[in-house]
């Protein structure tokens, strides 16, 4: 399995990308995670935010 | 069949709703079909699948989770911790549950709205969702907010962040899914009043599991009884939403006019030690005695000589159903789900919600009237052997995965 760099997850997963400085991140798991989520996924989940912001 | 069974709350500690999904998940089993429970064990704060090696730890990811939902332009969800918990935490599931691998089955069956709207947000391919709806978030989260505000209108409620965070969940988890199983009518109007068509909802009433119930109940339950006084019984969870503090006001009351009765509470739960304290204030301490979580419900039933749901909501409680076939009368609130289980004065009895004087007036009565309490009971039984058994269950349940399959 290719392990990407942090990087790239913060930017395929989060809307507001704030990174991950000063903690510990499993880029193995990471990776695992995005092989198995779609292309569109997103955080925070767009549909709820519009009920509550 | 592959089919998947998954909550998004705690698969370990969920009560009538892990009995719910094991009762189905076994005749789906005897029928040939592969079944897996999905859900979190609290104690590892992990999403896994019971009975196999597959889990995935929610605390690798939630660092990064709430730091980047903290960086947000997201004033409201930061202004609301319930929402910025749940929102995190969802997440964190969702993530878990893609790893452990949601698309190889043929059918996901979601125990609640979040699980149900967390499990399309994370599916590859448009595999047939059911979401089951065993209660009422937004409602119960309003219930939980009265134990510390309970002047707290639902109007109010609703018009705040947590509610119409609560609301959104409920309302896409049922947009989200292909059909939307409910159990009671009440639920079914609830989930149509949010704007869901109505032709996407399927009812059908949970079962019990009958011989088990008669086999367990016919063990002796250890605790004598009173042989002079007659027994009133409640079995559940010591919470604000199940109303044992109408009860408790109730029994006060009760107290002032006659003493031919005790009171046992089944459960346990965080109004324990108030609800030991306002007995006392009421001077009802000895007569109301806290058994706390017993493993044998069927056998303590045959002791009662009333039963008591007092809940302020509840879809199709499992004790009120319990009772009922024990053949105990039973009293319940007349609100939300329960109505539905009690024709009144044949299969039980209801009183006004919240209102212990209500309460009082049927307890009383029942007290004064044994015929009537036998009569009750044995109506109620033959009720629920009727109309509550798990192969009608079963058999309802199919019926709408076959609809959803093209089976």
């Amino acid at each position: 399995m290719e392990l990407k760099v942090p990087s790239d997850l913060y930017n395929a997963w989060f809307l507001y990308p704030a990174g991950s400085s000063g903690m510990a991140v499993s880029y193995f798991v990471l990776n695992t995670i995005m092989e198995n989520l779609p292309d569109n996924y997103v955080i925070p989940d767009p549909k709820v935010m519009s009920w509550i912001e | 069949m592959k089919i998947l069974l998954v909550t998004y709350w705690w698969l370990t500690s969920m009560g009538g709703i892990r009995t719910y999904m094991n009762q189905l998940a076994d005749r789906l089993r005897t029928h040939g079909h592969e079944v897996d429970l999905m859900g979190t064990d609290l104690g590892t704060n992990s999403v896994y699948v019971a009975g196999q090696n597959r889990r995935f730890s929610k605390d690798s990811v939630l660092p990064l989770i709430r730091q980047n939902l903290a960086g947000a332009p997201l004033p409201q969800l930061h202004g609301c911790p319930q929402a910025m918990a749940i929102e995190s935490d969802r997440y964190a599931f969702e993530m878990g549950a893609a790893a452990l691998g949601v698309n190889h089955y043929d059918l996901i069956h979601a125990q609640d709205p979040i699980a149900a709207l967390s499990i399309r947000r994370i599916l590859r391919s448009p595999i047939p969702l059911l979401v089951s709806f065993h209660g009422s978030l937004a409602r119960e989260g309003y219930h939980d907010s009265r134990s510390f505000h309970p002047e707290l209108t639902w109007t109010e409620f609703r018009s705040g962040t947590y509610g119409k965070h609560y609301a959104s969940l409920e309302y896409l988890g049922a947009e989200a899914s292909d059909l939307i199983l409910v159990s009671s009518g009440w639920i079914k109007g609830l989930i149509v009043e949010s704007g869901i068509p109505a032709a996407k909802i399927r009812q059908v009433p949970y079962g019990i599991d009958i011989p088990a119930f008669l086999a367990q109940s016919s063990a002796e339950f250890p605790k004598a009884k009173n042989p002079d006084r007659k027994l009133i019984m409640y079995t559940g969870r010591l919470e604000y939403v199940k109303g044992v503090q109408v009860l408790i006001e109730a029994l006060g009351l009760l107290s002032r006019t006659r003493s031919d009765w005790k009171c046992w509470i089944i459960g346990d739960g965080g109004m324990l030690t108030q609800l030991q304290n306002r007995c006392v204030e009421l001077g009802i301490d000895r007569e109301v005695e806290f058994l706390g979580v017993i493993d044998n419900i069927p056998s303590a039933l045959k002791k009662a000589d009333i039963y008591v749901q007092p809940s302020l909501q509840d879809t199709q409680p499992f004790s009120l159903t319990e009772a009922q076939l024990a053949g105990v009368a039973s009293i319940a609130a007349n609100t939300t789900g329960m109505p539905e289980m009690i024709q009144e004065g044949v299969t039980g009895l209801l009183f006004a919600p919240e209102d212990p004087a209500s309460l009082c007036a049927q307890l009383s009565r029942l007290l004064s009237n044994p015929g009537e309490r036998s009569t009750l009971g044995y109506h109620a039984s033959q009720w629920v052997f009727r109309n509550r058994t798990l192969a009608q269950m079963y058999q309802g349940t199919w019926r709408v995965y076959q609809e959803l399959t093209g089976g």
